[in-house]
Parts: structure tokens; C-alpha cells; sequence
């Protein structure tokens, strides 16, 4: 393909001498040999995968073999109890990656709870009806996502900090938020775009090699800024409406009710196999004096995630006893319609209007 | 491979919905019918559980990251119809309630990480495991391999979804609006991370967890009725494509230059 043999590669065909050159044997030039060998050669392939796949099945097997948990909870102390745990010292510092991976998980819920209590105490937008709230949302979304112009992209945006401001949602935590997802799912795109590698254009900036385009930056920032007003209208939809609002609101726009009674359970179980997952790493890190080996690292990602399975169908099945001691699953209460205010109209109007100018701002660009 | 709403042009997030709507459809259907009143917690769980596992971020080359689906394993113990609700779940809640993936983009997440993953890696399970009993070394080898194949097929697909893009929708100087990218970035960038970090992720929890819990739950493979359609017929995986190549048509259709 290159069209010559670059030197290097020549020159290394001495270098290493398989045992087999060509899987076939030495000398095997006529056509039934090398068909023998072809044969041969696929023969001891198989042989030596398929032994380093039992040696590797063999590793998998063995330590779960001495981990033979009882089922039930029994007052005897069971065997793997008293025998005490081998001190695994790898002379590496603990990593604190886990940590820091369940101080964020802890962090995130802590910080949805404490928007559900903005959207219980329903001021402004909080106070919408549901299914109204809804659309105008959607409709939001569906703006900022066709919009071409960039007034009506700075209103949808102003519009969503207006309700965010209306319904007294803590703007600093807000905005961090926005600013944060935004920087951390756009710049990964937004940076290269305003490059003159991929876009091309007159330079406004050059950092040695790097030079940033003025069409670029206009690209990028594009990028970005649709980005930032997207989450943001997400985020303040989801932090003035209680989760039990948004499911009703999409129960009534048409969402089966089997999943909505299932995103209403997963919403609590959630947070119970959150905490679960915060012990369970805190109670590891508390018996570990150095750090674990990769090896110990993968085998606990996969037991870890084991025994959280076995966990949640635990509690599932606890959920499901409970359920049938009441007498069977209530119908859901989500549907209750606090009906439909004066307001609920007008901002369901103004809404709707941002999304017909956006998608005038789309025709009037495209041509 | 969790696709945020600026990154997709209307067009695609609407054919995402239009696509999903005959699976989710058939999934409730199914589950509704086959799923008796005790699975409606257990697949919640089962959401709850997807949704933790993908919290744990792993660096990945480029600066991005990536992160096990956990939907491989939800596919071997309640099958995969049962897998793609309970990732829809996941992915509904993630988009509304936690700002991680769009919430119109929310089909086509479903597509790639529910439909794909789940159905790519149960067809792949079943054909190499046979009728080996699970957690046997074969049964395990398959899902190692279901995984990871599911993982990358699931990251395939969202890279392609995503170099569309550009031919999709683009303004009159001929630059994108939306993922600025065609496929030989996309393609090459989403396959690389998943190829070195979140396949032999994938592959590495479902593998360790169908073990232990083959060894110490075996009630969780018995009773097949448990496992949602996991008889579905190359006639399914048939329909599947059929019903997807107006995708394909519509990446084609500018792909030379037309628009």
C-alpha cells in the first residue's frame, strides 16, 4: 500500500524468528504442506488460547469458591468469619478515586432533595399546574434546540432564569450547575471547532501552533450556548416540580401507567441503593490499610456490583410483601389536576410563542 | 455515550422517538403480560441498580470518560425486554431529574444504550452459550463476550447517530449546527474509549456478577419466565433492522453534497 518497505521494518525481519514463520513449517513450499501446516498452526493457536482461557477461568473461579455466603442470618458465627482476613499490603497509597466517585454520588442526591424543597414551597413557576408546566418546558426544550438566531436564543434562555428567579430557586447552585454540565460536555467539541483545523476562517488568536478562527469561535459558542440553555431550562423544570408532578404531567400527556408506577419506585429505590453503595465503599476503604492491586480492584467491581444486585432484589422483593400485605398496589395518586389557573395560560402562551419564533428564526436562516 | 440535547438536530431526536416507540410499546406489552406483580419492584430495582453502576466515571483516552451500562446484566436475569424498560427508566430519570443526557434526545439514548446494547448482547449470550448451564465456565465466557460485543455496538451506534449530524444539519456556509464532527472523528473517538475502557468494563461487572451470583443466587436463572421474550427469533433482530434503516437513509441522503 505504501508502496516501499520503510527501513525499520525491513530491517527488523531478523530480528524475531517465530517458531513458525507464515504458519507454516520450514521448507513447506508445495501446496499440500502448507496446507498442513495452515492446519497445524491453527491446531496449537486453539491449544494455547484455549489453556490460557481455562488458566484465566480457573483465577475467576477459585476465590469465589471459599466465599460460600449462608443465605439466611444464623447466630452461629460462620467460618469465613473467623478466620482472619489476609493483610494485603501492596505498597501502593490508596487511591482515592472511590472516595471521591461516592463524596460526588452523596453531593448529587443531596443536591435533588434539596430542589424538591424549592418545588414544595411553590412560589411562581413551582406553583403551575403540572401538565401546563409541562408542555411550556417541552416547548422551551424544543426551541433552544431549533432556534438559529441569537436574540431568540438569549430570550429562551432569559425566560428560563425568569421562572428559575420567579419560583426563588438558588440561583448560584443553579447556574453552577448549568455552567458546569455545559463546560463539561461542551468544551470537549467546542475547543477543536474553533480551531483552523476544523474550521477554517480569518485567525483571532494564535498560540504557536494552534490558531482559533473567528468562525470558529462563533461555531463553538454556538455550540455552548445552546448547550448551557438547554440544561438550564431542564434544570429549572426539573428543580420546581416535585418527581411525582413531572410523572403525573407525562402520565396525562400519555406515558403508560406500568412505567410511571416504575419511575415512581425507582425514584426512591434510588436513593436507598445510593446510600447502600456510599456504606458498602466506606466500610471497604475502613478495613483497607494500603491500596488494592488492580487485580482486587476489578474483582471488587464485579462482586461489588454482585451483592448491590442481590441487595435491591432483596429490597424489591421486601417492597413486594409489603405491597400485598396493604392489599395490592394503590392506584397511583399522581393524577390528581389541580386544574388550570389563569397564569398556567399565559405562560403556556408565551412559551408556545418563543417556539414559533424559533422556528421562524430557523426558516427565515436556512434560506 | 449519554448524548446531551445541543448535540442532535430536531430531525434525529424525533426519528429517535419515532423508532423507540414500537419497542417501548411491545417491552410494556410484554412485561405487563409476562412480568407477574412481584418483577414491577424487582425492575425498578433493576433501574435503581443501572443507574448507581454508571455513577462510577472511568477516565477514558481524550479527557472524556466512560462508564459500564450495568444493562448487560440486567438482560441476562430478566431478559431483554425487561432490560430495555428498565434502562428507559434509568435514562428517563437521568435525563429529567440529573441533567446527564438530553431529555429530547432521550430516544436516541434508548436506541443506542437500551435497544442496541440489550438486544446485541442477549442475541450474542444466547448464541454462544448454547444451552450451557449458567454460571459454567461457557455460560460465562458468553456473557463476557455479550458485554463487551453490546458495549461497543451500543457505542457504535451512538457514533453514528452522531457523524450524521453534520450531513443532517448544517447552515449556508456548510458548517454543522449541531455534533460539528463526521464519522471519521466520531466513529474513531467513540470506539477507541469504549474499545479500551468501557467494554472491558462492561464485560469485566457482568462477567464477576452473573459468577457470584450464579454460585450463590442460582434462583435468579431459574424459572425461565423470569426472562422477558428471551426466545425472541432472528425474525425480531430481522424487523429491528428493517425498522431502522430510515436512519440510515437519512444520513445518505446529503452524504454527497446535495443539500
Amino acid at each position: 500500500m505504501v508502496g516501499y518497505a520503510p527501513a525499520g521494518i525491513a530491517n527488523a525481519t531478523e530480528l524475531a524468528r517465530p517458531a513458525m514463520p507464515d504458519y507454516a513449517f520450514h521448507g513447506a513450499d508445495g501446496n499440500f504442506l502448507a496446507i498442513l501446516g495452515y492446519i497445524f498452526s491453527a491446531a496449537v493457536g486453539a491449544t494455547i488460547v484455549g489453556s490460557a482461557l481455562r488458566v484465566a477461568l480457573r483465577q475467576v473461579k477459585s476465590p469465589a469458591r471459599q466465599s460460600q455466603m449462608p443465605l439466611a442470618p444464623s447466630l452461629a458465627v460462620p467460618d469465613w468469619m473467623r478466620t482472619p482476613n489476609p493483610v494485603v499490603a501492596s505498597g501502593r497509597a490508596p487511591s482515592r478515586w472511590l472516595n471521591q466517585t461516592v463524596a460526588k454520588i452523596r453531593r448529587t442526591y443531596a443536591r435533588t432533595i434539596a430542589f424538591e424543597s424549592v418545588a414544595r414551597a411553590r412560589h411562581g413557576v413551582s406553583q403551575m399546574n403540572p401538565v401546563a408546566k409541562a408542555i411550556s418546558f417541552l416547548s422551551l426544550l424544543v426551541a433552544a434546540s431549533v432556534v438559529r438566531s441569537p436574540e431568540v436564543l438569549a430570550a429562551v434562555a432569559g425566560l428560563g432564569l425568569v421562572s428559575a428567579l420567579s419560583a426563588r430557586v438558588p440561583l448560584i447552585s443553579l447556574l453552577s450547575r448549568v455552567v458546569g454540565s455545559a463546560v463539561f460536555f461542551g468544551l470537549v467539541l467546542a475547543i477543536p471547532v474553533a480551531t483552523a483545523w476544523v474550521t477554517p476562517g480569518v485567525e483571532a488568536a494564535r498560540l504557536g501552533e494552534i490558531a482559533v478562527t473567528w468562525p470558529g469561535l462563533e461555531r463553538g459558542g454556538w455550540l455552548l450556548a445552546r448547550l448551557a440553555t438547554a440544561i438550564l431550562i431542564a434544570s429549572v423544570w426539573q428543580s420546581t416540580t416535585r418527581w411525582n408532578d413531572i410523572l403525573g404531567s407525562l402520565a396525562r400527556l400519555g406515558v403508560p401507567e406500568i412505567f410511571i408506577t416504575m419511575a415512581q419506585m425507582t425514584y426512591r429505590f434510588l436513593f436507598i441503593l445510593l446510600e447502600t453503595l456510599g456504606d458498602m465503599t466506606q466500610a471497604r476503604e475502613a478495613r483497607q490499610i494500603s491500596g488494592y492491586r488492580a487485580q482486587g480492584s476489578r474483582a471488587y467491581a464485579g462482586a461489588g456490583s454482585a451483592i448491590l444486585f442481590a441487595k435491591s432484589a432483596t429490597t424489591a422483593h421486601e417492597v413486594q410483601m409489603a405491597i400485598e400485605a396493604r392489599g395490592g398496589m394503590a392506584k397511583s395518586v399522581l393524577l390528581r389536576d389541580p386544574g388550570w389557573s389563569k397564569t398556567d395560560f399565559v405562560v403556556l402562551a408565551v412559551c408556545l410563542t418563543f417556539l414559533v419564533l424559533s422556528i421562524a428564526s430557523g426558516v427565515t436562516h436556512a434560506f | 455515550m449519554h448524548i446531551p440535547d445541543a448535540y442532535l438536530s430536531p430531525v434525529t431526536q424525533a426519528a429517535g422517538f419515532t423508532v423507540m416507540a414500537p419497542f417501548w410499546a411491545t417491552a410494556i406489552r410484554k412485561t405487563s403480560r409476562e412480568l407477574t406483580k412481584k418483577q414491577i419492584p424487582l425492575l425498578a430495582m433493576g433501574a435503581g441498580f443501572c443507574f448507581v453502576v454508571q455513577m462510577f466515571n472511568l477516565p477514558a483516552p481524550g479527557g472524556t470518560t466512560a462508564h459500564a451500562l450495568g444493562i448487560a446484566l440486567l438482560t441476562v436475569l430478566v431478559g431483554p425486554w425487561a432490560a430495555l424498560l428498565g434502562m428507559t427508566l434509568t435514562l428517563a430519570v437521568q435525563a429529567i431529574l440529573f441533567g446527564d443526557g438530553g431529555i429530547l434526545a432521550l430516544g436516541i439514548n434508548c436506541l443506542n444504550m437500551a435497544l442496541v446494547v440489550s438486544f446485541s448482547a442477549h442475541a450474542i449470550i444466547r448464541a454462544v452459550a448454547g444451552t450451557a448451564t449458567p454460571g459454567s465456565p461457557r455460560h460465562l465466557v458468553a456473557v463476557a463476550i455479550g458485554a463487551f460485543a453490546g458495549s461497543i455496538l451500543g457505542s457504535l451506534s451512538a457514533a453514528l447517530i452522531l457523524g450524521s449530524q453534520p450531513l443532517i444539519a448544517s447552515d449556508a456556509m456548510g458548517h454543522a449546527l449541531y455534533f460539528p464532527f463526521g464519522y471519521s472523528v466520531a466513529v474513531p473517538a467513540m470506539l477507541i474509549s469504549h474499545l479500551a475502557v468501557a467494554g472491558p468494563a462492561e464485560a469485566v461487572v457482568t462477567l464477576f456478577a452473573v459468577a457470584f451470583l450464579a454460585r450463590n443466587f442460582p434462583e435468579y436463572f431459574k424459572g425461565g419466565a423470569e426472562r422477558i421474550g428471551a426466545r425472541f427469533r432472528l425474525s425480531t433482530v430481522l424487523t429491528a433492522c428493517f425498522v431502522l434503516t430510515p436512519l440510515g437513509l437519512m444520513a445518505t441522503g446529503s452524504a454527497w453534497g446535495e443539500w
